[in-house]
């Protein structure tokens, strides 16, 4: 139970230390959702497919990038935890572009 | 006086959850839903006067959580230091990986409300009267006392030395803060584009992190082969001690990837003096006698020692290794004074066997606040500490090894699976990006 309550804390201060971007990304989020939720028929289940295609390449894009990203290379991923964690934060960005993809595919089909 | 317990004992786990992505959710939004690891802990009505000496990491992480576990107690927090470094973090400015901005914060940011800060510095401690004397001659009376001073760097001890000339002349050291952090990594990249000859040392007194001068030479190392220049630089490392890290498997792992990396290690030669203009530093040798070797970068970590309010005090260890040094005389296991059970210590100051790191601060400070608890409710101390400490060791840019030990050298490793002497992304990453926010969330008495 400890571990869950440093992950929790640990990400809220990391919020915390990057604010702005974290309320801005939020901000247009929530923006895209009201804008796609306000069409009469949006067929929400309709934006899965295209939200989770987009997760799968942003995770396996993620997956071989994130360690360059953070000043390290894929060369230093060699065990178990850091697979894990390079996978994790490759989610992370998947469930973010995901989030972002599902209302604006909605939008897109519209527009067509 | 009584007792009581919040929350927890009946929290369902879904309930925790909810709490958890609440809790999520509101770091998005910047609300502070007021939730505390305290969740779990005693919370009990006192009208103690508890003095907190010291607003380090273990200052502050004992003061936020005295608040909220204390109901009506009286708490002071002595400290003039207006500003709060990140100092894990000094590592990462030396060698050129963090911008200095990283690792400051301001103080008053980071104690609750409710607490008297008195911003001067401790001078005097008297224990027998449970009375402490600030710079300014103000006497102040506590019930219980909590000493987290932190330790003094002593670069008096080495003859020559100027610290204001840190980062001029391939002068290095990443111990005194942020700025001569940042001035080091100008000497060290200086160096590697120079090459020449870079002697890295290690004090023979107790040191707070003591892998900072392992991590140093590491990334000089590694700084010196991105720039292509390893093959035009050698280093040196002159250890005052019998070894470079006090557990006997992580000092093996070290020298051996020394050996592979060329890096000659000196035992018992102990910086004694530098001539900075000369760029020429003198080493003690166990026999008395002295070497004395050109340079063209230094790294000094200084030797450490108690501040002088401490040192001087009936409070520093009287006898043993510890008694030079004028480490705080504590039990290892409560981190309660030895002579004088009011009093408790916490963080560099302990005279201890091992751990003068943030690690240990964040293992010990809610020990310090349940056995405290326990004393005020007339109880002895119950919690004992371990000794847990940590250190991701770097070892190169991206990579690191997570080594977590106790007071007996053994390997403690917090998750399953994880090998401390595996070259590591994932403690890269901690080190790099997570530490400071889980560092953060110990100050403010949450972990």
């Amino acid at each position: 139970m400890y571990e869950i309550w440093l992950i929790i804390n640990t990400f809220y201060e990391l919020a915390m230390a990057n604010l702005e971007l974290v309320v801005g990304i939020l901000v247009a989020w929530l923006a895209l959702m009201v804008v796609a939720g306000m069409k009469k028929t949006s067929a929400w289940g309709k934006g899965f497919m295209p939200a989770l295609a987009v997760a799968v390449l942003v995770w396996i894009a993620g997956f071989v990038l994130v360690p360059g990203l953070t000043k390290s290379s894929f060369s230093n991923v060699t065990y178990f935890w850091d697979y894990l964690v390079v996978a994790g934060v490759a989610a992370g960005f998947a469930g973010l572009a995901a989030a972002f993809v599902w209302p604006a595919s909605l939008l897109f089909r519209r527009a067509q | 006086m009584t007792t009581k317990r919040r929350q927890a004992p009946g929290m369902s786990r879904r309930a925790f959850l909810g709490a958890g992505t609440a809790a999520t959710l509101a770091a998005g939004t910047g609300i502070n839903l007021g939730l505390t690891a305290e969740t779990q802990a005693a919370t009990i009505k006192t009208s103690a006067h508890v003095v907190v000496i010291g607003s380090g990491l273990a200052g502050l992480g004992l003061v936020n959580r005295l608040r909220k576990q204390l109901d009506g107690a009286k708490i002071t927090l002595v400290d003039a230091k207006k500003v709060h470094h990140y100092q894990p973090g000094f590592t990462l400015v030396a060698t050129g990986i963090w911008p200095k901005g990283k690792v400051s914060d301001t103080n008053a940011e980071l104690i609750p409300p409710g607490v008297d800060w008195v911003q001067e510095m401790a001078k005097e401690f008297r224990p027998d009267s449970n009375e402490v004397v600030t710079e300014s001659g103000k006497v102040l009376k506590y019930d219980y006392l909590i000493v987290a001073t932190g330790l003094q760097l002593d670069f008096g001890q080495i003859e020559g030395m100027d610290i204001n000339r840190i980062g001029s002349k391939g002068l290095a050291s990443v111990y005194p803060g942020p700025e001569l952090a940042e001035a080091t990594w100008k000497a060290m990249d200086e160096f590697r584009r120079k090459g020449g000859k870079a002697l890295m040392t290690l004090p023979a007194t107790p040191i707070k992190c003591a892998g900072a001068p392992l991590k140093m030479t590491f990334m000089l190392h590694n700084r010196l082969e991105q720039a292509g220049m390893r093959d035009r630089a050698s280093i040196d490392f002159h250890s005052a001690i019998s070894s470079v890290f006090s557990v006997p498997v992580i000092n093996q792992e070290v020298l051996n990837r020394w050996q592979q990396a060329n890096i000659p290690v000196h035992f018992r030669s102990k910086l004694v003096a530098v001539d900075i203009d000369a760029q020429r530093a003198t080493f003690e040798q166990e026999d008395g006698s002295h070497l004395v070797e050109d340079y063209d970068f230094i790294h000094i970590p200084p030797p450490m020692r108690a501040p002088d309010a401490v040192k001087n005090s009936p409070l520093a260890w009287q006898e043993g290794p510890f008694a030079g040094g004028g480490w705080l005389e504590v039990d290892p296991g409560t981190l309660q004074h030895r002579r004088y059970a009011n009093v408790f210590g916490c963080g560099d100051i302990n005279g201890t066997a091992k751990g003068k790191t943030a690690a240990t601060v964040k293992k010990s400070v809610p020990i310090v606040v349940d056995n405290l608890i326990s004393l005020i409710q007339g109880q002895s101390p119950k919690v004992i500490f371990d000794g847990y400490t940590s250190c991701p060791l770097l070892v190169r840019e991206g990579a690191a090894l997570l080594v977590e030990f106790d007071y007996k050298d053994n390997l403690t490793p917090s998750l399953p699976g994880i090998k401390p002497l595996q070259d590591s992304y994932f403690a890269w990453l901690l080190k790099y990006r997570l530490f400071k926010p889980s560092y953060m969330a110990v100050a403010k008495g949450r972990l």
